[in-house]
């Protein structure tokens, strides 16, 4: 019982911890692309991929607030696919391959 | 009375069945009733009031701290489903403007851009080295260094900053002075301006290079006309085309240029110029609508063009020169110049 109750307090800091990770992320990348600026340090894509590992952790582990890690899961994700998205198709448009 | 004795009676009260008597005796008993019952109304009336203006401190604690973390979910959620809005449009715009790789709409709008200065411009070109590109939301935009040679330098003309939004070519911001014409059709010669150009090239000074526009008083190969200019010390640019427009005082030149340009160029060295300008044409026929915006000529008439040319050949009737400003002068002494243009002037800059 106690062990259960720990995991579960585990499961919902991991979710927590992705959520947040996943908001700063986010905002930081609106920031990035409103001002058209690349403001992000060079560990940016750690943070993210922290952010996606911890969410899938507290996913498989019990968590009441299941909607908040999957919204954290979704929006380090979103980051890190727009982060891809923009480094390959800028290659891609290229006048002198 | 007893539970019973009160149920037998009441049922006789409601059938009109007790004496008056009875009756009498009966409705008094039920006033007594009445008063128990506001009685109880009261009591129960103020244990409501009581519970309501009073409820447990626990149970409201509970309450309002649900009451707050339902809140701030939703306003967490809220913020973070609006934080996702822009990412998504970014990942759209790039998709939209890079997927196909080689063959993206972007590379496309940059290809056509070059193109269409190429062979819309006598003796301009796109520095294909130093495009600037950016894409927006649902835009992409592009900065085009155009060059002219004048001697042996490239000379710096202007930026065209060119916008594709989604997939329309907004209108540029410059104003073309190009439009004017710079050739004169053998078919519909112009008033000739060979006296006047004649006077400038006179006055220029000795050590400088000039850029001259010169027409042609008939159709003529690739090959005649480098024979025409072969005594002439001097470098052939660009190649007027006809197009079988002839009588539009608003249709700008449309040729290709004489050299060879940057490899990423549609006028490369990979194979002869005159064969590439017809792909380049065949190209520009599928982006009619971004060719016209981006020459401000609405009557550009690519379709056309291409048919004239397929059936026709290319058959040049005006070229761009450059050269030394006193070697220019014997352009008079060549019997099919119709007129010339003078272009710009440089200091000397040649071999």
């Amino acid at each position: 019982m106690e062990l259960a109750i720990k995991g579960n307090k585990f499961s919902r800091l991991l979710s927590l911890f992705s959520f947040g990770l996943g908001l700063i992320n986010l905002l930081s990348l609106n920031i990035a692309i409103s001002i058209q600026r690349n403001i992000f340090p060079s560990y940016y894509l750690y943070i993210v991929i922290l952010g996606v590992i911890s969410g899938v952790i507290a996913l498989f582990l019990k968590t009441n607030s299941k909607g908040f890690t999957i919204l954290g899961l979704l929006m380090n994700l979103l980051t890190g696919l727009t982060i891809i998205c923009i480094i390959v198709f800028s290659f891609s448009i290229n006048p002198s391959p | 009375m007893d539970k019973e004795q009160f149920n037998d009676l009441l049922n006789k009260y409601k059938q009109n069945k007790l004496s008056k008597e009875e009756e009498i005796l009966f409705e008094k008993e039920l006033d007594k009733y009445e008063s128990y019952q506001d009685f109880l109304d009261g009591e129960s009336e103020k244990d409501y009031k009581k519970t309501i203006s009073n409820p447990p401190s626990k149970h409201m604690k509970s309450l309002n701290k649900g009451k707050r973390k339902a809140i701030i979910s939703n306003a967490l959620m809220t913020i973070a489903i609006a934080l996702m809005i822009l990412p998504m449009c970014t990942i759209f715009s790039f998709v939209y403007y890079g997927y196909g790789i080689a063959d993206s709409r972007g590379n496309n709008f940059i290809q056509v851009a070059a193109d269409t200065i190429s062979i819309t411009e006598p003796n301009a070109t796109v520095d294909f080295q130093n495009i600037r590109t950016n894409v927006g939301l649902f835009s992409m935009e592009g900065d085009f260094d155009i060059y002219k040679q004048i001697g042996n330098n490239q000379k710096h003309l202007r930026t065209d900053n060119l916008t594709l939004f989604l997939n329309k070519v907004d209108q540029p911001e410059r104003l073309k002075d190009f439009n004017a014409q710079k050739f004169s059709h053998p078919e519909n010669p112009s008033l000739s301006t060979t006296n006047d150009v004649n006077q400038q090239l006179q006055n220029l000074p000795d050590g400088t290079v000039s850029e001259v526009f010169v027409s042609l008083d008939a159709f003529y190969s690739e090959e005649e006309i480098k024979n025409i200019f072969s005594d002439i010390e001097l470098d052939i640019l660009w190649y007027a085309v006809n197009t079988g427009i002839v009588d539009d005082t608003k249709y700008t030149a449309i040729g290709y240029p004489a050299q060879d340009g940057d490899i990423n160029s549609s006028f490369n060295n990979k194979e002869e110029n005159s064969k590439q300008f017809i792909q380049v044409l065949n190209r520009l026929n599928k982006y009619q609508d971004w060719a016209e915006t981006i020459t401000q000529n609405r009557s550009l008439n690519i379709n056309e063009v291409t048919k004239f040319i397929d059936e026709n050949g290319i058959e040049i009737y005006g070229v761009v020169v450059t050269g030394p400003t006193k070697e220019l002068l014997k352009l008079n002494e060549i019997p099919e110049v119709t007129n010339q243009n003078l272009g710009g002037v440089e200091l000397w800059n040649w071999r």
